[in-house]
């Protein structure tokens, strides 16, 4: 009893049982997680395979036995407890040689499923501790004389204890355990057989317990050779195996003395008896089962190969090796902080840069991103334990709240004060990106506060303490641990602070050819037939999803020996849902792809069709008569009066139809060759176009005078009037630079072209080009809309002291304009001002005198003068000399020396 | 004042307009008459239509009608807190508008500034006419709820209103307002009437116009008096001092790049003209232009017909340009 206590006293033992129990809601201790952390899809599907095997064998596995248990609960007890005890009874017949037939008469069956509803109930009995059912059911495991007579018994009580709630609790095993007559248990376990040595009964013993035990680990580390056995782990990954007794042993030697003459025997007589009859049986037993090859087949059904083949050690990891070491690589950086050692380089180095007072790395949490399947579990695990850490998983099954935050992880800061001597903590935070709840309340908010405050008070108690070294430490509560989080998709809203302060490794896909080289030995394992071609099929399919390799696999394995790509395909492995880029949708829709097609996943965005639409001009396909086109273009209609309905009306039952088009791309335009697919952009870009040149239009048509703007709508405007007054305005090949050189027809196109711009609000505006060039641009800049091509601008040809021309004459009739609708309100003392404003004009000319082409100056002041009056009168005399630069009427030059010089030979 | 010899001769009575002669018979006895009806005015682009509109207000109110300003009114709906500007050209006796400037507000303007209108009564007592009248443009392209909105007002407020719409096809005007209105139908001119009135152009322009310029231009107007006049109008213009010629004509620019595809089409077999196509096609689009004129084959026509069709029962233009163009390419490869 003593070793047994002692055994399970600090909770290190991680038992299969734990699982079925921790679920009942009474929570486990900290110390000890549950050994399963199965999904409950791959719970289903293995429930699955269970019913649908018949071969199933004698499944010592209580998780099994949990899935069952479910199932009996939703029905009715009476018949599953009937049937449990004919199953014991078959059971018992079974390895018991001289049981008569007549009981039962189901002597050769060999065991189905129902020895592990057997298990089921016990492990309900055992958390219902009441001794007399208890003892009652072991009396008809040793008595089966008395069978008929308890089946009725056993079963009002079976009801009773399975409506009852059970809650069995890990961190009290022993204490049912001691209330228990040992003798209930004994028929089942053989750990319970030490405490054995205690009880009265006389029951008998095995040889290999009843000795003076030896150390625990010593009996249970090895596996068993034979027989069924438990299998349990600890948390140091240490595999302990308590065997169980095979009930030809036990019951065979009790029964026979039952029936005959028990009382007449002394109790060596009967041991040795026992002893012989044992040795015999086992044989017997041995041989029995290496004909049947049961051992094989329990082994196999009892586990899922997820948790079967899940890596263990380091050693064991697939995928990337470089990601796993910087992963290890970040884990140590705590190991100063947590265990104490100092990390190599500062005893070289010294100490200098890291400014942690507990050198933890800079970012204290690390998140593993990757889809599902990648083994980011698995991973975290094995590093935790790797780098001998007690991983504490919190994930989505938990209740995550702001109290866990505070509850578990601010607990386990303090416990890692108080037990020194325990391994310490990580936390693995998994699914996180499942985490809901928002404002204040939020799991990651705090979570981010949490390590962030830290770092706030710490660098604030660095403030005050001047340069406080790492001897004294902050008082406030630090991370000391490392924190893993996992997840799918990093870039999650939830996730958003977080990532800022995480250190983020992306988990990538595992190459192909060894994930493959790891089912096949897994299959060979498993005895399960497969090549290498279906299995890289098989890890295609479900694209590199570790997990449902393994589920199809052994899903295979129920039903063949062999896997062939048809099963694989059967069982609809791969079609998980999975957000998968625009361009991989369009890539698909254009490859001709051997694997299989899965065009679930196809949603109904109008980006997807443009891709298309834009996109299936590209891929090659052979269409003489143009008739796939033509077809593709009435889908294409189709889906797009399909969108029309649906946007005007809200018709949305037709969205369901909507990605149909799709398919018929798929089916005219696919090709083998991978498509160089681009992002439809014609659509977003005319849009743009359409809009800015919808302004530039409106922005025209609002400053017409009202006598035109009743005339012209926008379509007139664009379609019939544009064209021509671009033509008109910008056609004359005036070549004069000069305005003073200017033909009177000349002149009057120019006034001609004025008088148009002004109407419709145009003018030049100067601007320099890339090439540091004085640019006269029009503005608003209609000449955009009547560029259809690349081709270069057809009206920017036009010479640019034109425009500077015909851009100063606009500013002239504006200023008229205005002058003609201010004329009634001038101030008579302005009258003076043409004078100046004349004499202004002449001295410029004076000063510089406007030159030719040849650089002769020019003879025609007067007249420049005379139009400046003109000017003057048609302004009816207003201030409006306004120096442009490069407007004026001079030729502006930048002259040499030594062009003066020449000058002079003249 | 060039580009303005559409609005500079346009004819302000109805005595001036220069075809359709017992048309404009009818309109005048029509307006002189006492009781004037609400008038739904169609016909193809260029024909006339507004200046027969504006005659009859002119006709109706005398001189009054030329003083015009511009409005600009603010609106917002209670559904979103966008603001719709809106621009509305009048005089004191009438209001011209084009709701379909708003998109889907129409609704809203129809129903507050027509109602706004209609239950204030003329203010001018010397007016002629104890209404006022309303000129709606482009009433086919109004949405359906605006036109809705439009037929009771129309009954109700008859004192006080007359409303003239002007469409190009009086098949997107719903029935009920078709009945309220008496349907007055402005037909193209025809190509000699065009030259007509070309020459009378010229003589009031003063510059000599030949009668092969006057029916090439007549001709490639396509009916259109308003593209007609510009046409002559850049092309005097354009030919400065010299007498115009013919050839100098100068065509659309996107009616020679639609020339353009449609030989593309018509001839190219490699298939990735037709990306360039499309983008081509987008840009025209965008820019208002839609037709292609291919007058070669009956299945052409009819598949341009169909495509059209479509086209108005959806929204993306571009797939039904290029189902086009792809249908053309293969009626012309058989």
């Amino acid at each position: 009893m003593e070793d047994y206590e002692l055994s399970f006293s600090d909770n290190e033992l991680i038992m299969s049982f734990d699982h079925s129990t921790s679920n009942a809601g009474e929570g486990s201790s900290s110390g000890v997680t549950a050994s399963h952390d199965l999904s409950s899809s791959s719970i289903m599907q293995q429930r699955k395979n269970m019913f649908e095997d018949n071969d199933i064998s004698e499944a010592d596995r209580f998780v099994i036995a949990e899935l069952l248990l479910e199932e009996e609960e939703r029905n009715s007890y009476g018949f599953e407890t009937g049937e449990e005890i004919l199953a014991r009874k078959r059971r018992s017949e079974f390895s018991s040689s001289d049981y008569t037939s007549a009981q039962t008469g189901t002597k050769d069956k060999p065991p189905t499923k129902k020895p592990t509803h057997d298990y089921s109930h016990r492990a309900k009995r055992l958390a219902t501790t009441t001794k007399i059912i208890s003892s009652s059911s072991s009396s008809i495991l040793r008595n089966p004389i008395e069978t008929s007579v308890s089946t009725e018994k056993q079963t009002t009580f079976n009801t009773s204890n399975e409506t009852s709630n059970y809650n069995y609790n890990p961190s009290t095993t022993r204490h049912p355990l001691d209330s228990f007559d040992i003798s209930d248990f004994s028929s089942d376990f053989d750990f319970n057989v030490p405490a054995a040595r205690n009880s009265t009964d006389s029951y008998p013993k095995l040889p290999s317990v009843t000795k003076k035990s030896p150390p625990l680990t010593s009996i249970f580390t090895e596996r068993p050779k034979t027989g069924e056995f438990l299998k349990a782990t600890t948390s140091k990954g240490l595999f302990l195996y308590f065997p169980k007794k095979s009930q030809s042993a036990t019951e065979l030697p009790l029964r026979s003395y039952n029936k005959k003459c028990l009382r007449d025997l002394s109790i060596s007589r009967l041991i040795s008896k026992i002893e012989k009859d044992k040795v015999a049986n086992s044989e017997l037993s041995q041989a029995n089962l290496t004909n049947s090859k049961f051992p094989a087949k329990v082994e196999a059904e009892t586990k899922l190969w997820v948790d079967k083949y899940r890596p263990k050690r380091y050693i064991d990891l697939l995928g990337d090796e470089k990601a796993n070491r910087e992963i290890i690589r970040w884990i140590k950086q705590w190991d100063y902080c947590v265990f104490g050692k100092k990390p190599k380089e500062n005893e070289v180095v010294g100490e200098e840069k890291n400014q942690d007072p507990w050198h933890r790395p800079e970012k204290k949490v690390l998140m593993l991103t990757g889809p599902p399947g990648y083994g980011k579990t698995t991973l975290s695990h094995v590093i935790a334990c790797h780098c001998g850490y007690n991983a504490i998983e919190v994930n989505a099954s938990d209740d995550r709240t702001v109290n866990v935050v505070n509850n578990q992880i601010k607990a386990s800061l303090e416990n890692k004060s108080i037990a020194p001597n325990h391994k310490p903590t990580l936390i693995i935070i998994d699914e996180i990106d499942g985490v809901s709840g928002s404002g204040e309340q939020n799991f990651i908010k705090v979570l981010v506060d949490l390590i962030q405050g830290e770092e706030k008070a710490h660098t604030l108690a660095k403030k005050k303490s001047g340069i406080a070294g790492s001897a004294k430490k902050p008082v406030n509560k630090s991370i000391l641990f490392p924190i893993i989080c996992i997840c799918n998709d990093q870039y999650a809203s939830a996730l958003r602070p977080l990532r800022l302060i995480a250190q983020i490794f992306q988990i990538r896909k595992c190459p192909t050819q060894i994930l493959t080289n790891r089912l096949k030995d897994i299959c060979d394992r498993e005895k399960l037939s497969a090549d290498m071609r279906t299995l890289s099929n098989l890890v295609e399919t479900s694209d590199g999803d570790i997990r449902s390799c393994l589920n199809t696999l052994q899903y295979i394995k129920q039903k063949s020996d062999v896997v062939t790509i048809d099963l694989i395909a059967e069982s609809g492995v791969g079609i998980k849902d999975t957000q998968r880029s625009i361009f991989t949708v369009w890539e698909e829709i254009f490859t001709l792809s051997t694997a299989k097609k899965r065009k679930d996943g196809l949603t109904s965005m109008l980006s997807e069709t443009m891709g298309c639409f834009e996109n299936y001009l590209k891929m090659k396909f052979h269409d003489t008569a143009c008739i796939k086109l033509m077809e593709a273009s009435q889908w294409m209609i189709f889906y797009d009066q399909l969108n029309t309905k649906i946007n005007t009306r809200q018709e949305f039952s037709f969205l369901s139809y909507l990605p149909y088009p799709l398919i018929s791309f798929h089916r005219f335009f696919a090709g083998s060759v991978k498509p160089r697919l681009e992002y439809s952009k014609i659509d977003y870009e005319t849009s743009l176009e359409f809009k800015r040149n919808e302004g530039i239009v409106l922005s025209v048509l609002s400053h017409l005078p009202a006598n035109l703007k009743r005339d012209l709508n926008k379509n007139t405007f664009v379609t019939l009037v544009l064209p021509y007054l671009m033509r008109i305005i910008s056609s004359p090949d005036i070549k004069t630079t000069n305005q003073l050189l200017l033909k009177p027809h000349e002149k009057q196109i120019i006034a001609n072209i004025v008088n148009i711009m002004v109407t419709f609000d145009l003018q030049y505006v100067k601007e320099r080009n890339e090439d540091g060039q004085l640019v006269f641009r029009l503005e608003p800049p209609l000449d955009r809309l009547l560029q259809f091509s690349n081709k270069s601008n057809k009206f920017g040809s036009q010479q640019q002291s034109f425009r500077q021309i015909v851009s100063h004459e606009i500013e002239l009739a504006k200023i008229r304009k205005n002058a003609v609708n201010t004329t009634k309100t001038f101030d008579p003392k302005l009258k003076a001002k043409p004078e100046e404003y004349n004499m202004i004009e002449q001295s410029s000319i004076e000063i510089k005198p406007p030159v030719d082409f040849f650089g002769r100056p020019i003879t025609t002041a007067s007249k420049t003068s005379k139009e400046g009056k003109k000017d003057e009168d048609d302004a009816t005399s207003t201030i409006w000399f306004r120096y442009n630069e490069s407007s004026s009427t001079a030729v502006r030059t930048y002259p040499r020396v030594s062009e003066f010089l020449a000058a002079d030979l003249y | 004042m060039v580009l303005q010899w559409v609005d500079k001769h346009r004819p302000t009575s109805l005595n001036e307009l220069n075809f359709h002669n017992d048309l404009s018979q009818r309109l005048k006895t029509l307006a002189s008459d006492g009781d004037f009806p609400h008038l739904l005015v169609y016909g193809p682009s260029g024909s006339g239509k507004k200046t027969r509109i504006n005659c009859v207000i002119k006709e109706l109110f005398g001189e009054g009608v030329e003083k015009i300003k511009v409005d600009e009114r603010i609106f917002q709906t209670s559904l979103s807190t966008r603001k719709q500007e809106f621009h509305t050209v009048s005089s004191i006796y009438h209001l011209e508008m084009t709701p379909s400037e708003v998109g889907n507000f129409d609704r809203v303007v129809i129903q507050d500034l027509l109602k706004e209108i209609a239950q204030t009564p003329q203010l001018d007592f010397n007016a002629k006419h104890q209404f006022k009248v309303v000129v709606i443009n482009e009433a086919d392209s109004m949405s359906h709820d605006a036109q809705a909105a439009l037929r009771r007002t129309m009954e109700k407020y008859m004192a006080n209103l007359r409303i003239i719409l002007c469409c190009n096809s009086s098949s997107k005007i719903i029935s009920p307002i078709r009945s309220r209105c008496l349907l007055v139908r402005v037909g193209s001119p025809s190509t000699d009437e065009v030259k007509k009135i070309l020459h009378i152009f010229s003589k009031k322009e003063n510059f000599p116009l030949s009668s092969i310029v006057a029916q090439k231009i007549a001709e490639e107007s396509d009916g259109n008096l308003r593209k007609a006049i510009l046409m002559l109008e850049s092309l005097k213009f354009t030919s400065g001092t010299d007498f115009p010629k013919a050839d100098a004509i100068i065509k659309l620019d996107w009616e020679t790049l639609a020339f353009e595809l449609v030989k593309y089409i018509e001839h190219e077999n490699v298939k990735c003209q037709i990306i360039l196509e499309a983008a081509n096609y987008v840009k025209i689009i965008y820019q208002y232009m839609v037709l292609i004129f291919i007058h070669e084959k009956h299945a052409l026509i009819i598949g341009y017909l169909f495509q059209e069709h479509q086209l108005h029962l959806g929204q993306k233009a571009i797939f039904y340009l290029e189902a086009f163009a792809i249908k053309t390419m293969h009626i012309y490869k058989w």
